[in-house]
Order: C-alpha cells, then structure tokens, then sequence
C-alpha cells in the first residue's frame, strides 16, 4: 500500500524530470559561484601580510627574577656575561678552555688540605676526593656531557649572587610541525638571535625619538653553514631608512651559529620572522 | 545537446573554484610553522660629528677660537654613547666663500661622518664675532649657524667658559632633540678650609665646611658660604637660583643644627628653620614657598612640609621609626625617603600632601640603605646601600622592581643624585689616600655606571661631600 502511494509521487512525467535537473543543476552553479565567491574575496581583498598573520606565532620566552640579596655584579658586568655565554653556548668550544676555567675556580679550604696530608699516606681515600669534587658540578665540563647543565651551572654560579633567576611559567610557545612534533630545538636557535643582532641593531636620535613608534618585519633565509642567505621585508614600517637599517643589521649579525641537522629545513625555508622591534 | 553544454559550464566553474581553494591551501601548508621572534628595542648610533681643524694659532683671536673648539668637543664628549668626535682637515674640494664653508658632501659621506662643525672669527674693532655652523651631512643643508659675539675688553685674556657651553647646549639640542646638562651647576660641601689648631699642647684638626658651586664640568669653583661652621645637605630649587642648606650652629654653648636659604643673586643667606634639633635633609616641594625636611623637634625624626611664609610645620610622616632624606618628585606627587620603621634602613615612597598617606616600601634587601634620590621624571630611584664593607650605589624603578648595581670596587660611593634628562648620577667616591687617611672626591657616572670624567678631582679640594645637580640652568 505505502508503495503505492510512493509510486504515485515519486512516477513524475517528462516535464517535471527535466525542471528538477535544472533546479539541480542551478543549485550546483549556485554553489560553485559562492565557493569561489568566498574564497577569490578572502584571496583579492585581504593583503598579503593579513593572511600570513593568522598563520605566525610568536616565540617569546620569560626569565622571574626574585630579588633575595643585593646584587653583587654590576649592569656593566652582566651585561658582558649575558653576551659572552650566548655565543659560548652557541659555538662549540674548546673543551680546554672550559677546564681552565673550572680549575681556577677550584679552592681548598684548611680542612681540605689536612686531608690531602692525611691522603698522602692512605692512598685509599684518593677516590673519595674525586667523588667529592665531581659532585660540586665543578668538573662536569671536562666530561663532555650535558653541555646545558653546564651552561645554567655557570650562568646560576655566576650571575645569581643576589638575584634569584627562575624560568618563567607563560610567554613560552613551542612551534609545532607539519606532522605535529613540538620542535623546541627550533625555538631555542630562534630565540638566541635577537642576542646576536641587538648589538647592530641601532638607530640614530630622531629615528629613536620619533612619537609613532615604528614596527617592521623581516623574514630571513639561513643557510645550514649558519650563513645568511637573504632577507625579504615582511611589513616594511613605511621608512626606507629605518627598513634598511634593520635588514643591514641582520646582515651585520651575520653569520649566526651553526644550525643543528634537524632544524636546517625551517631555516632554508625561512621559517623565521624578525621583528623590529616587535 | 542542452545537458553537455550544462555540465561541461558546471565542470569549469567548479574546477575554478577548487583550484582557488587548493591555491589557498598549499600557501597555508608552506607558511605553516612561521615564527616571530622579537628583537627589541634599538640602540642608539653614535653620531659621527667631525670638526674642521685649525691651523696652529698663532694670534690672539686664533687662540680663542681654537678653546672656543676645545671646551666644545669637551662638553660633547661627556656623552659619549651619543657621539663620536672626529677631526679633520678640511677637503680640497671644500669651498670658502668669505671665509664661509661649502662643503663637499658626497666626500664626506664617504668618510662616514653625519655632522660638520666648522668655526670662523670676525674681529671688529669692538667685538669678535664667532660664527658656528652645522652642516647635515646626509641631508646635505645647513641645519644650524649661530653667532656669538665677545666684547673686547683689557680684561679680556681668556674665553668665557660659559659661552661655549651655552652654545653646546644649542648643538646637543639640534642634534638630539633634548635639553642638555652643559648649563646646569653642581652645588657640593668641601672641608678645603679646615685648618689645624692646638688645644693644651694638643693638635687637633678644626673641621670648617662650606659650600662650593662649579660648572658641570668643575671649572669656574666659587665658595658661596663663609660660616667658619658646618654645612650640610645642599640643594637647589627649581629656577636654580636658591639653595637650601642645614649648617651646625653653636650659640651660648648650645649646638643645633639649622636650615639656611642661599639667594645665588644677592649671595646672602638667611635662617629659615631653627627649631630644636635636627632641621636638614631640606628640598624644595612642588609648591611655592614650601620646604620639606626633616624634623627633631618632637624627639623623633621625622618629615615635615614647611611654609615658608607662615612658618607653619605639617607632619608628612608620622612613625616612631626614624624618617630622614626625603625626595620629591611631581609625578604623583610622589616622595622617597629612607626609613627605619622596618627595624633596618630601608627605601619608602608616599603621598606627601598627606600623613602618612599610601605607604610603600620599595626596598626589602641589603644592610643598611641610604641617600634614595628620584629621577626627574619619578620613575626610578638611586640609592647607596652596604655591601661587603663600603656603600656602594644602586638602581631601582619606583615600582620596586629592577634592581641593579651601579658602582663596584672604587671606594665607597655615596650621595647618588640625578641630573635633568636622567642620563648622570652625581657620586662622591671615598677612597684611602694615606695609611690612615681617606679623601672624597666627586664623579659623574652616566645612568648604566660608566664613570665618565675625573677631572673635577682637585686634590686641594680636600673632601667633598653632599653634590647636587642643579636642575635648570642658571
């Protein structure tokens, strides 16, 4: 019975197949149109750089700073040590070095020294001692591992007396990739530039004093040599001379460090975006 | 027929948009993973400023222009993150039209130097005049010329000081945009005229202190007060023509400590505050004719807002803690001073038009704090404080935050104070001379602890104490 019923609406005549094709058919065009529509209006009129915008981020990093103490080190003094140790940490170096500095640092107290006499004739205690000095992290250096470990030990040694440095908790965002990795080496290399470029980066008063602050970005290409391959403006400030005074001082800083193997493919493909100043 | 022409319509559409969308997609993938990273506010450049030599002077005007040059590239140098100073001969192919320069620009620009200093003298029968010019290098103009002239006198044997520092001051301006400490003075207590007597066959050494003015620079040393008594805390009110100062007064036996008011036109002072006790550590308020300081008069040290008019005394602190060195600044207001209500000296900030009105402490470390100073525009303070056995001097915002060390292993520092434009901090650094002997002597420091020029150090001067900035020109 209910077959019959269907029959009897769906049994159409000729006519009436061909409207519902039409109206099939212009329903499909009507959809292609707003695709396209849609999509060639986002794509014409929205420029370049808005579309890039919702794809960047933003690689930040915070350091807490506690104050315990009086500080014992000058700006001046801290200033060279934050410099130095970026490009230390960032170049391989001499291991040699590094042993020299360790055993400078090196200091026997009086009772120290009544044991070394007491050592002299027990050869048996000479391990203890060993033991003893490994666990001050005074010699982890000359092991060669854990060349981080030593870097915050050194930074922690020396820079800490009065100010209690922590890592801080926000600001921090890992890039991702395409197969959805958090690529934390990549962080690292991006966030040891603006060290190296700062001392190049400079402006001349007027530039520094103008009221509209001025913003540019610059993408740039490394090669896996840590050479710069090139620059490409990004969002120019709308300055030639303050454009090219931030592309020069990339060029300046140039060359950076080394990149690790892993990493070598965002570079080339100039994953990385400098803004001046932000 | 109808149907093939449809679908082959529909077909291309359809592949249109889909290759629109595809489009989009691939840019998407290959800027996927784009990161910005910071690289955050600029350095300054130096500005390459080049002066023109001289040929050897020979007479008298020469000579003068050659110092006018000295005392210029001089006051230039104290800033020395600002500019590099270069000299040079001039360029074959500069031009000198009346003894007028036409510079070679693109010669150079190919030296790297952004600015030219060139100086010509006109002598007339009367006077000298000193013609300055500044030629924008880059923009290839003339940006500035000025013109001074010196009156010829008998007397005349040596280029006012003060001239060429005024016209520093129109260079730095031009070239930066802001004012300059070159016509500013530094008010400082020296104890030069101490003299040494004997009581019952015994020497003793007979301390007299007193107040001295200089130029920023230290030339142009004048001694203001003659008390044959102990001056203590100078400082300078706004228009820079006044000076407050606290001086040890002994009257019938009875020694108190008093505020005087210097008047740098007429050079007399006046008693202001003679209450029992303590009336020192006295600056001006934002107010006319009112005077805030510290107070003993109650037993208790504490700061007070004096009209000087009135003569009437409000209480701005009020805790059994010893409340000393207050510094003012008009952003808030806002005032600093230095108490021990803590149980150790430290750093707090309040409302001065109140008592007791939204106490902060900004200091909660280091032995024992002193001298806290405001910069000018009140967002950071420069103090001394303890550390492994001599005063050294500190920074820190208003906020409390960002404390930073300014001065390490030269003596001990103390009496920090900012200039205008919060670029230098005026120090005294106290050092051992003899076996049992130390002497203090004044420096300048530039906001980040380079200690900048050393010679306002006279060693006749014996110790100087207390210096301030003033903060306008006089």
């Amino acid at each position: 019975m209910y077959r019959d019923i269907a029959s009897e609406y769906i049994s159409f005549d000729d006519k009436t197949s061909k409207y519902i094709l039409f109206a099939c058919i212009f329903h499909l065009i009507l959809l292609v149109f707003f695709v396209i529509s849609t999509s060639s209006l986002r794509y014409w009129f929205s420029t370049n750089s808005n579309i890039y915008k919702k794809e960047i981020k933003m690689i930040t990093t915070a350091v807490r700073v506690d104050v315990v103490a009086m500080p014992r080190l000058t700006v001046k003094e801290l200033r060279k040590i934050t410099v130095d140790l970026n490009r230390v940490s960032k170049f391989p170096a001499a291991n040699t070095d590094k042993d020299i500095v360790f055993k400078k640092t090196k200091r026997k107290s009086f009772t120290d020294l009544l044991k070394d006499l007491s050592r002299k004739k027990i050869k048996k205690t000479k391990p203890k001692k060993k033991s003893r000095v490994s666990s001050q992290g005074l010699r982890k250096g000359s092991k060669g591992k854990g060349k981080s470990k030593d870097f915050s030990n050194e930074l922690r040694n020396l820079v800490l007396a009065g100010n209690k440095i922590s890592k801080g908790k926000a600001l921090v965002s890992d890039t991702v990739d395409t197969k959805g990795v958090i690529n934390s080496e990549f962080n690292e290399y991006a966030l040891a530039l603006p060290d190296l470029i700062r001392p190049y980066w400079k402006l001349p008063t007027y530039l520094i004093k103008r009221k509209d602050s001025l913003k540019c970005r610059v993408r740039i290409y490394i090669g896996s040599n840590g050479k710069l391959i090139k620059t490409q403006m990004f969002e120019s400030s709308g300055l030639k001379e303050y454009d090219s005074l931030a592309i020069n001082s990339v060029k300046n800083a140039s060359p950076f460090p080394r990149p690790k193997r892993s990493i070598r493919n965002n570079l080339v493909r100039g994953d990385i975006i400098l803004g001046f100043p932000l | 027929m109808r149907y093939i022409l449809l679908g082959i319509l529909v077909f291309t559409y359809s592949f249109v948009g889909f290759s629109k969308i595809i489009e989009e997609q691939v840019k998407k993938i290959s800027h996927d993973g784009l990161s910005i990273v910071a690289v955050g506010a600029a350095g300054l450049a130096r500005v390459r400023i080049a002066f023109i030599n001289k040929k050897k002077p020979t007479t008298f005007v020469s000579r003068l222009e050659s110092e006018f040059i000295k005392i210029v590239k001089n006051d230039l140098s104290f800033y020395t993150k600002y500019f590099e100073i270069k000299n040079s001969d001039s360029k074959k192919s500069d031009v000198f039209l009346n003894s007028k320069l036409i510079p070679d620009y693109s010669l150079w620009l190919r030296d790297s130097v952004d600015y030219l200093v060139n100086v010509y003298a006109q002598k007339d029968l009367k006077s000298i005049d000193f013609i300055w010019s500044l030629y924008d290098i880059k923009r290839k103009k003339n940006s500035l010329e000025m013109k001074v002239s010196l009156k010829l006198d008998k007397k005349l044997n040596k280029l006012p000081r003060m001239m060429a520092h005024k016209l520093s001051d129109q260079l730095y301006l031009t070239l930066t945009g802001n004012e300059s400490v070159f016509s500013n003075k530094i008010v400082f207590v020296s104890d030069k005229n101490s003299t040494v007597k004997t009581y019952r066959g015994k020497k003793y050494k007979k301390v007299i202190k007193e107040l001295y003015l200089m130029d920023f620079d230290g030339h142009n040393l004048r001694q203001l007060t003659h008390h044959n008594s102990i001056v203590l805390s100078p400082s300078f009110s706004k228009d820079g023509q006044k000076i407050l100062y606290s001086l040890i007064d002994s009257k019938n036996n009875i020694r108190n400590i008093n505020l005087y008011l210097y008047d740098l036109k007429t050079g007399k002072s006046r008693v202001i505050s003679s209450k029992r006790g303590l009336n020192s550590g006295a600056i001006f308020s934002d107010e006319k004719n009112k005077v805030i300081l510290t107070l003993s008069k109650s037993g208790n040290a504490d700061i007070y807002e004096l009209n000087l008019i009135t003569g009437k005394a409000r209480k701005i602190t009020n805790h059994y803690g010893i409340d000393v060195d207050p510094s003012f600044t008009s952003n808030g207001p806002r005032m600093v001073f230095l108490s021990t209500r803590s149980g150790k000296a430290m750093i707090y900030s309040l409302d001065p038009r109140g008592t007791e009105r939204d106490v902060k402490r900004i200091s909660f470390v280091g032995k024992f704090n002193a001298t806290p100073r405001f910069s000018p525009d009140g967002k950071e303070i420069v103090f001394s404080s303890w550390l492994d056995g001599s005063f050294d001097i500190f920074r820190i915002d208003s906020k409390g935050n960002g404390l930073v060390r300014l001065t390490k292993d030269f003596g001990s520092n103390e009496d920090p104070s900012f200039s205008q434009n919060a670029q230098f901090i005026l120090f005294t650094s106290r050092k051992m001379v003899k076996k049992k002997r130390s002497l203090s002597k004044i420096f300048v420091m530039d906001r980040d602890g380079e200690i900048l020029n050393l010679h306002i150090n006279d060693q006749k001067l014996g110790d100087c104490l207390s210096p301030k900035w003033s903060n306008s020109k006089i």
